[in-house]
C-alpha cells in the first residue's frame, strides 16, 4: 500500500503536461518519485522506493518504469532488511511490474534472501492493500 | 536483433550530479562531497556530450547500486542532436552493471518518445566507461528508421 508519493520531473518533451493533486506530469518525459509502501502479513514493515519513469503517454497511462526499494521489516519470519528491483511497465492504467530481489544487499536475517515477485496494481487502491507474492 | 544500420560516435561526461539514497552499513566513502555507500543505492542525473554521426547532448537519469559483486544500475536517457544526419530527439533506457572499474550497459531507444526526424527511430547500443577518458567512450548504435 503506498503511504507517500513525490515525483518531480527531469525531462519534458512536449512540454504538454498536466497537473494533478500538485503534481506536474509530463504528457511525455522522464520523471523520479520517491514513494513509500507497507507491508502487512507474512510481509511485514516498510519500503523505500526511488522510482524513475519514462512516460509515453501520461494521460493515457503508458510509461516504462524502473526502481530501487530498501524494504525493512520481516518475511516469513526472518527480521532484516533487503534491496527490491522494480522493472515495470504502465500500460492504460495498470502496472506490471517484476520485483526481484537484489543478492549482497540483504542484512541480518535477510542476508541471503533471494527471491522474485510479480504485481500488478489496477485502479485506486483496495483498502486491503496490493497483494505481493514472494516467491524464494 | 538486426537493424538495416550502424553508426557510431563518441560521448564524454560534462556533468554528475550524484546523491545516495541508502547506505546500508553506513560504511560509505566521501570524494569531493558525494557519498558512495559501500552497500546501498543512489540517485545521480549527469549529462553528455556526442560527436561523431552521434552529435548532440545528453541528459541522464541513473539509478545506481553499490555492491562488492553485481551492481546493477539502469536509468533513462534523453538526447537531443543528430544521428547519421537525422535531427530530433529520442529516448533511451540504459540496462546495465558496474564494479570499481567500469560501467557497461545495454541501451535500447524507448518506442515513442522519439521527435522530429528521430521520432521513427528503434534500436539498440552498448557501452562501456572504463577508466578516466579524456576523448571520451565510444558507442555503436544500431538502428532501424
Amino acid at each position: 500500500m503506498p503511504t507517500g508519493w513525490d515525483e518531480s520531473v527531469i525531462e519534458d518533451i512536449d512540454g504538454e503536461g498536466e497537473t494533478k493533486n500538485g503534481t506536474y506530469y509530463p504528457s511525455r518525459g522522464v520523471t523520479t518519485a520517491k514513494v513509500t509502501f507497507q507491508y502487512t502479513g507474512d510481509i511485514e514493515g516498510t519500503g523505500a522506493t526511488t522510482y524513475l519513469f519514462a512516460y509515453r503517454d501520461s494521460k493515457a497511462g503508458h510509461a516504462d518504469i524502473v526502481g530501487y526499494e530498501r524494504f525493512t521489516g520481516s518475511i516469513g519470519g526472518r527480521t532484516g532488511s533487503c534491496v527490491f528491483r522494480h522493472t515495470g511497465s504502465y500500460e492504460d492504467g495498470a502496472v506490471s511490474d517484476h520485483v526481484e530481489v537484489l543478492p549482497g544487499l540483504g542484512t541480518d536475517g535477510l542476508a541471503d534472501l533471494t527471491g522474485s515477485a510479480d504485481i500488478s496494481m489496477a485502479g485506486p487502491p483496495p483498502e486491503a492493500g496490493y497483494e505481493f507474492t514472494l516467491t524464494s | 536483433m538486426s537493424r538495416a544500420h550502424t553508426t557510431s560516435g563518441r560521448f564524454s561526461v560534462t556533468s554528475w550530479a550524484e546523491k545516495v539514497v541508502v547506505d546500508i552499513d553506513g560504511e560509505g566513502t566521501e570524494i569531493n562531497g558525494v557519498t558512495y555507500p559501500k552497500r546501498g543505492f543512489s540517485r545521480a542525473d549527469t549529462t553528455y556530450a556526442y560527436s561523431g554521426d552521434i552529435e548532440g547532448t545528453s541528459t541522464v537519469a541513473y539509478l545506481i547500486s553499490y555492491n562488492d559483486g553485481f551492481a546493477p544500475v539502469t536509468g533513462f536517457e534523453r538526447f537531443e542532436g543528430s544521428i547519421d544526419g537525422h535531427d530530433g530527439s529520442l529516448v533511451l533506457q540504459h540496462v546495465g552493471d558496474h564494479d570499481a572499474e567500469a560501467v557497461r550497459a545495454t541501451l535500447t531507444i524507448v518506442e515513442g518518445m522519439g521527435t522530429g526526424g528521430l521520432e521513427g527511430m528503434t534500436g539498440e547500443a552498448t557501452i562501456e566507461l572504463a577508466g578516466h577518458s579524456d576523448d571520451g567512450y565510444p558507442i555503436t548504435l544500431s538502428y532501424d528508421l
